[in-house]
């Protein structure tokens, strides 16, 4: 990320950027800013790790992070990834307070952390702020839940593919010079 | 044409009016069609005499029921409609559509569009043409030969036919034309018309060669009596079919395309044995398929035009789906299009009462009761239109210049492929490759149009142009069956027969001055390409351009490396997403509706453009027009199985649509309706 990109440090400003409690009075306003902390982290950094004690909510500021889980022999893989506006660490809000994935910044990312203790004590004081927060999260959640049955559906696995035919003779060696496999470069990854 | 008063035709002169309507002037030029008695039922068979005749004979008809019973009087046309339509004339069963004759990769295509309605080729006069089968001619005038493309055999047959029309005097309890508005009284589209009395028939003509031939024969004016027995004939005919009390209200037909789910398809898909009787016997059903041939070792090639029916499972299929593999999907299509989406399509309705399907369906279904139990408790006109059969005048208008012999209306021939060359194949993904072709003569293909792909022997599958460049051309492919495996084996040097560009295309210039949004997933980005080149080419003419695509994995990505670049580019918005990454991509993941970015679009003033699955492409119009994109400024694209490319064929339909030459591109406002919908 470019540094001299990044116009938002303060948490007020953050909280206006992600439109979080936009609608609050400026009390409760002021108190989500009170307990909310702007976090920067570089790229390849671990921000939760799945089954770990979730440390804080977050909004994504700037950036990407990537929801991953550890299937056995298989590794990590990236279920999802999150963007600008999407929330992380949703399951410091409910009981028994622990990561569903471990996710990582793919890309440096700049988050609004709210750390959960202090949430929770302001959400319990300040119903306003707290059905702010808690609508917050579920519009969130269930933009997560549409995304994910969709790609539950896997949309763009098609047919199987049909074989194509390898003709003898005179074409078989045309063939070959062009039915050869595309290399990893090509398909730019 | 010259006034001409009723003439009588005494029943003893029947044989010199099928001798006139066989020689006129003399000489033996025309084969006479007409009804004759073949393994118990009335069909339409040459003729040489009026013995030949089905004299003394009635039918009788019920749902399921067709049976003939002799009588002792003389009557020779005193039955209704038997389950052989005109339509086999006109439009046969199976006729040659294309012929490739050629080795060594130089063959060439030709169109074989002489069929002729009769043995040897000449004229043919059809006898006995009843009012509900005159309005089934005009329907199939309408569809084969008013435009854009003309089936020119159709419309050749049609030009050489001469029609003596009878009225109906005796009809079946299956009859409804009173109902569709058709019958029995013939009033149009004849070229002679008669109603058959006691003594004889009552003539009219109702064309200048129709007075002639009725000259030639010298007949007496029809006396008062024996005109006022003909009016009363088919009057009687007329209320006899109303106090049936079967009929069925039109008006409310036309409604079926509203009750898509209605759960009397369930219970009709019990019943119904998907035979195809009914749209074999159905004089107005014009699907057919191409059946694509070839000679081992010889060269030669072809295809073969054949009737086929909506009621089939391949009739919707494309490789590796079926768009209405339910029974219920199958028979809703059928009826829906017949009485409803028909009129906004073809502005006329697609059933002319004649009752066949009725009478030859193997279980009795009978298409008023199903219209009735569908359309129960809506009331009245359909207020989408005023009258509706007041198009049927119209429709008639049409019809008249299909006579004249030259191709009718506005449509233009069906053209055979044009040969063409590959210049190079790309292997896009494992199982998709990017054809470059050197673009034929006469080719003109646009953004978001298709062509039909045609490899002799094989088949012709659509396929969207994913390039447009100079003498070039391009075309995506994914080997997802035998033909399209084909075209993927194909390589430079290789031939193959293009037809197109098919269809409208992306409306590019009403993205001028706008914000651009493309969004493409899996192979559906290959149409979107063009449009990407257009707005890139003509950067200048556009505001923000943002493009949006998804792929199942990286390794599914076409177009990969050009959509690297594009990612590279200041002056456009480009993301890519995977639903499922390997370790090695550091992209987004998740589907591509989770890229779209609504802060970023001048909103109402956006253009977008999009194709995909259909699942994908109704989540992102959700989108789109959550973030207020009005639905006529979004663009999408579709697909249905085709036989043909131009609106012959049948098998697009759509709702009201056919997806070849009404979309495969169309706005919002028309296509959301029926995304979604299981089985249209």
């Amino acid at each position: 990320m470019n540094q001299e990109e990044r116009q938002v440090t303060a948490p007020r400003d953050a909280l206006a950027r992600v439109r979080l409690g936009s609608g609050l009075p400026e009390t409760s306003r002021d108190r989500l800013v009170g307990v909310a902390q702007v976090l920067e982290r570089r790229a390849g950094a671990v921000l939760y790790r799945e089954g770990d004690r979730t440390p804080y909510l977050a909004v994504v500021v700037e950036g990407r992070a990537g929801l991953r889980t550890h299937v056995p022999g298989r590794g990590d893989i990236t279920l999802s990834t999150v963007e600008a506006g999407d929330i992380l660490g949703w399951s410091v809000l409910v009981p028994p307070g622990r990561s569903h994935a471990t996710v990582w910044a793919v890309t440096d990312v700049v988050l609004l952390v709210f750390p959960g203790e202090s949430l929770r004590q302001v959400m319990a004081m300040d119903a306003d702020l707290a059905a702010a927060v808690y609508q917050f999260t579920l519009a969130a959640l269930g933009r997560r839940l549409g995304a994910t049955r969709l790609q539950m559906l896997d949309l763009f696995e098609g047919p199987p593919a049909f074989e194509v035919p390898r003709p003898r003779g005179a074409l078989s060696k045309r063939l070959a010079d062009v039915r050869r496999e595309p290399s990893q470069g090509e398909w730019g990854t | 044409m010259t006034e001409t008063a009723a003439r009588f035709l005494a029943r003893d002169r029947l044989e010199d009016l099928v001798h006139a309507l066989a020689r006129p002037g003399g000489v033996e030029v025309r084969e006479v069609i007409a009804p004759t008695v073949e393994d118990g039922a009335i069909v339409h068979a040459p003729i040489e005499s009026a013995a030949e005749l089905p004299r003394g004979v009635r039918d009788v008809q019920a749902p399921g029921v067709y049976r003939l019973e002799e009588t002792e009087d003389e009557l020779v046309f005193a039955y209704a409609v038997g389950p052989h339509a005109w339509k086999r004339r006109l439009f046969p069963p199976q006729r040659t559509r294309l012929t490739f004759a050629g080795d060594d990769g130089r063959g060439a295509f030709d169109a074989a569009d002489d069929a002729s309605p009769s043995r040897n080729g000449d004229q043919v006069v059809f006898l006995g043409v009843r009012a509900c089968e005159l309005a089934a001619i005009t329907v199939q005038d309408i569809v084969f030969a008013c435009g854009p493309y003309t089936d020119v055999s159709y419309a050749s047959a049609r030009g050489k036919a001469f029609i003596a029309a009878v009225q109906c005097t005796h009809p079946a309890s299956t009859c409804f034309c009173t109902s569709m508005g058709t019958g029995p009284a013939v009033t149009s589209g004849h070229d002679l018309a008669l109603t058959e009395i006691e003594d004889g028939f009552v003539v009219v003509a109702g064309s200048n060669e129709g007075v002639e031939l009725l000259e030639s024969l010298g007949l007496p004016l029809a006396d008062e009596d024996r005109r006022s027995s003909a009016q009363a004939a088919v009057r009687g005919a007329a209320d006899h079919i109303e106090r049936n009390n079967v009929g069925v209200d039109g008006s409310l037909a036309r409604r079926l395309d509203r009750f898509p789910e209605h759960d009397r398809w369930d219970e009709v898909a019990t019943r119904c044995l998907a035979c195809t009787n009914c749209t074999m016997v159905c004089p107005t059903c014009f699907c057919s398929r191409d059946i694509h041939t070839s000679v081992l070792g010889q060269g030669e090639a072809g295809a073969e035009r054949q009737w086929d029916s909506c009621f089939t499972v391949q009739f919707g299929e494309v490789a590796g789906g079926n768009f209405r593999r339910r029974l219920r999907d199958r028979y809703r299509h059928w009826i829906t299009h017949k009485f409803s989406t028909w009129w906004q399509q073809f502005d006329a309705s697609g059933c002319v009462g004649c009752g066949r399907c009725i009478a030859w369906c193997p279980v009795g279904i009978d298409v008023r009761e199903e219209i009735r139990a569908v359309t129960e408790g809506e009331h009245g006109e359909d207020p989408r239109e005023g009258d509706p059969f007041q198009a049927r005048e119209g429709a008639q208008v049409r019809a008249e210049t299909v006579g004249a012999g030259d191709t009718p209306g506005d449509g233009v021939p069906e053209p055979p492929p044009v040969m063409a060359t590959v210049t190079s194949a790309r292997w896009e993904t494992a199982d998709t490759v990017t054809l470059t072709i050197a673009t034929p003569p006469g080719l003109d293909v646009r953004p978001g149009q298709f062509v039909m792909a045609t490899l002799p022997g094989i088949g012709a599958p659509p396929i969207s142009v994913s390039r447009i460049s100079g003498a070039h051309f391009e075309i995506t492919v994914r080997s997802v069956g035998q033909a399209t495996a084909a075209l993927c084996a194909l390589a430079p040097g290789d031939r193959l027969g293009i037809s197109g560009g098919y269809g409208r295309g992306w409306p590019v210039d009403e993205a001028e001055g706008c914000d651009v949004i493309v969004v493409g997933g899996g192979i559906g980005l290959a149409p979107l390409r063009p449009v990407l080149d257009w707005v890139l080419e003509h950067r200048d003419l556009h505001s923000g351009v943002y493009v949006y695509t998804g792929a199942r994995t990286p390794d599914d990505m076409i177009f990969a490396a050009e959509m690297a670049d594009l990612e590279l580019r200041k002056d456009v918005t480009a993301l890519r997403t995977v639903d499922r990454a390997g370790p090695d991509w550091l992209g987004p993941v998740g589907v591509v509706t989770q890229l779209l970015d609504p802060d970023a679009w001048a909103g109402e003033s956006a253009v977008a453009f999009v194709c995909g699955p259909e699942r994908m492409m109704s989540a992102t119009l959700d989108a789109l027009l959550d973030a207020g994109i009005a639905s006529d400024r979004i663009w999408l694209t579709t697909e249905r199985h085709m036989e043909c490319g131009v609106g012959l064929c049948g098998h697009c339909q759509l709702g009201p649509f056919f997806v070849c030459k009404d979309g495969p591109v169309f706005d919002a406002a028309q296509l959301g309706p029926y995304l979604g919908i299981e089985g249209i």
